[in-house]
């Protein structure tokens, strides 16, 4: 794809002889939120840290605004803002000094910098407070400024809620999306908790024991998948035959004994009713249902839900 | 690279260690004069060049026997804690993605190690010119060659104490552990110039060693270099160990490099 500003082949990590990344394939593409999904140790981390350069692929390729990272950290990593796990500063200083610093080794030259990211996330600029005295959310919200004091056009987020009170999620996802939205950035957000990703990302992307089962836009996911007609009858296996022979319809599955799922949501409710009934199965009961994001996970994963 | 050493600075803020190293290198020159005062209690009519002498011999005391064994102590200190705090903080990620590499962090780590190893010993003989001119036990006559031999010594002893930072970034221990890691190597920097003193009078043929021992090379060096030509010729006389300016510059030179490609290579492999 041509407007994909990150783009892996192939990429893989091996830790000894676990396979943490496998073969993941990602495509994030420029002015989207991408969210990747997975379950805590899918390997969302470690695909982020490879991302940035901070881990060694053992396979595969990676290509930041067109142009293979390796080798080209230096021209690529000034556009990328990063929040990777829990956010690491010093604790010695303020949070006003620790993004001094990180502004001063960017050779941002302006204070102007500081204070206005300190702004966005609702941190006081010059505060007396250390870092060792601030809370999780504080802490967490300075690594979320961190990542945006340079203004970068792509950011790397990984978890970045964690920590905070439901508030400060809200807050923190209409500043994300206003971010992508308003200042045109390109988002990579990961997270665990679904209906997170389901609020705020374009593009979605679910890993799963290293593996990225499924990737592709949010709304087209939710057309395909989320919705579809439950029908209870007297006998599934009767009345799949008779839509198979008589209507010429395939997209069903029997789940049960007397329940069928027709996962095309067009097919008019009437036409099967009569198909079933001349058929002489009885039928229980017929709906239109939506699908949740958690039981879709469900399926793709093979696994339990996710919260 | 200067960017990159302001900002080991700005992370030393809030830090005790500038109050520490104040207050050591306050401690030592104070020490020599309580030791000083008594001798000199009683005598009149002392003249400027007794003065002088006894400066200058306290000078080459502090700088060649004291810096022997505090420098191992120092870097220990000093690489506690600038190479710790990224490793406690886990900021490596952040800085990585600056993107700072180990390399330079490295370097500029040492460099900000060597600045306040230079800070340390201007303090001492600061102090030390002071405590004696105030006290009216010491003439500052030689002040500008002595203080020459402060920083010289200081440096050459830094680049010999080197090693030290290897050991604390191989060990990748906790404070406690590294700080007795590089008192330990401070002894045995000690003990090992008296050891081989010790074989070579019993065997001459373990003098053969003494030009490859970094940190004895550097001490009779220096006291050959900055002592006054009386000095030199008995000195001579007495047929000491007297290496060339160049082998000994050549020698600590090869230890710095040396340990500056280990404290690297081990570095690197924590920041994976
Ligand atoms: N440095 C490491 N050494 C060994 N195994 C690791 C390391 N980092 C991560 N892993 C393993 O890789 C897998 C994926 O971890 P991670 O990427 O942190 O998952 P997530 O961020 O999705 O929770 C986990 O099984 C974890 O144990
Ligand atoms: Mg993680």
């Amino acid at each position: 794809m041509k407007d994909c500003i990150i783009e892996t082949k192939n990429l893989t990590k091996l830790y000894g002889t676990q396979r943490s990344v496998a073969g993941v394939n990602l495509h994030v593409r420029k002015g989207r939120i991408y969210g990747l999904l997975g379950r805590n140790g899918a390997g969302k981390t470690t695909t982020m840290r490879m991302l940035l350069g901070l881990t060694q692929p053992t396979a595969g390729e990676i290509t930041l605004f067109g142009r293979p990272l390796q080798g080209n950290e230096k021209k690529i990593l000034p556009r990328v803002g990063s929040l990777i796990e829990s956010p690491g500063f010093y604790p010695n200083l303020t949070g006003t000094e620790n993004l001094q610093l990180f502004a001063m080794l960017r050779g941002i030259p302006n204070e102007n910098a500081v204070r206005s990211a300190l702004e966005l996330v609702g941190l006081p600029y010059r505060d007396k407070k250390l870092f060792s005295q601030y809370s999780l959310g504080m802490k967490q919200r300075l690594a979320i400024a961190l990542a945006v004091m340079h203004e970068p056009e792509l950011l790397i987020l990984d978890e970045p809620i964690n920590g905070l009170d439901p508030i400060g999620i809200a807050e923190i996802r209409s500043f994300i999306r206003s971010l992508c939205e308003e200042r045109g950035k390109t988002i990579l957000i990961s997270s665990h908790i679904l209906s997170e990703i389901a609020l705020l990302a374009d593009d979605i992307g679910i890993l799963d024991h290293g593996v990225l089962l499924e990737e592709e836009p949010l709304a087209e996911l939710e057309a395909r998948n989320g919705r579809y007609i439950h029908l209870g009858v007297s006998d599934a296996a009767r009345a799949a035959r008779l839509l198979e022979t008589r209507m010429g319809l395939t997209a069903f599955r029997v789940e049960g004994d007397r329940d069928i799922r027709v996962t095309d949501p067009e097919i008019p409710p009437e036409t099967l009713a009569r198909t079933l009934l001349e058929g002489g199965v009885e039928l229980r009961e017929l709906h239109l249902c939506e699908d949740t994001l958690e039981d879709y996970f469900k399926r793709v994963t093979g696994g339990e839900g996710i919260a | 690279m200067l960017n990159l050493i302001r900002c080991e600075f700005f992370k030393l803020r809030r830090k005790s260690l500038l109050r520490g190293l104040l207050g050591l290198s306050a401690l030592l020159p104070l020490l020599l004069v309580l030791y000083e005062l008594p001798n000199q209690r009683g005598m009149t009519g002392l003249t400027e060049a007794y003065k002088a002498g006894r400066f200058d011999y306290y000078c080459q005391c502090l700088c060649v026997y004291a810096f022997v064994l505090l420098m191992p102590c120092l870097v220990g200190v000093l690489s506690c804690f600038l190479f710790f705090m990224e490793r406690d903080n886990d900021t490596f990620k952040n800085l990585r993605t600056v993107p700072v590499s180990a390399g330079q962090l490295v370097l500029a780590k040492v460099m900000t190690m060597l600045l306040l190893e230079l800070l340390f010993s201007t303090l001492i003989f600061g102090f030390l010119a002071l405590f004696f001119s105030l006290f009216g036990i010491g003439a500052l006559t030689h002040g500008l060659s002595m203080f020459l031999m402060f920083q010289v010594c200081g440096l050459l002893l830094f680049a010999v104490s080197l090693p030290v930072v290897v050991l604390v970034v191989l060990f990748n221990g906790s404070t406690l552990i590294s700080l007795l890691l590089s008192f330990f190597c401070s002894i045995l920097g000690w003990a090992s110039i008296l050891f081989l003193s010790q074989l070579a009078a019993g065997n001459p043929r373990w003098k053969l060693l003494f030009p490859l021992h970094p940190t004895l090379c550097t001490m009779q060096w220096s006291s050959w270099f900055f002592s006054n030509l009386a000095d030199r010729t008995q000195m001579m006389q007495m047929d000491l160990f007297l290496p060339g300016t160049g082998h000994t510059l050549l020698l600590d030179a090869g230890v710095a490099a040396v340990s500056l490609a280990l404290v690297l290579h081990y570095y690197k492999r924590w920041t994976r």
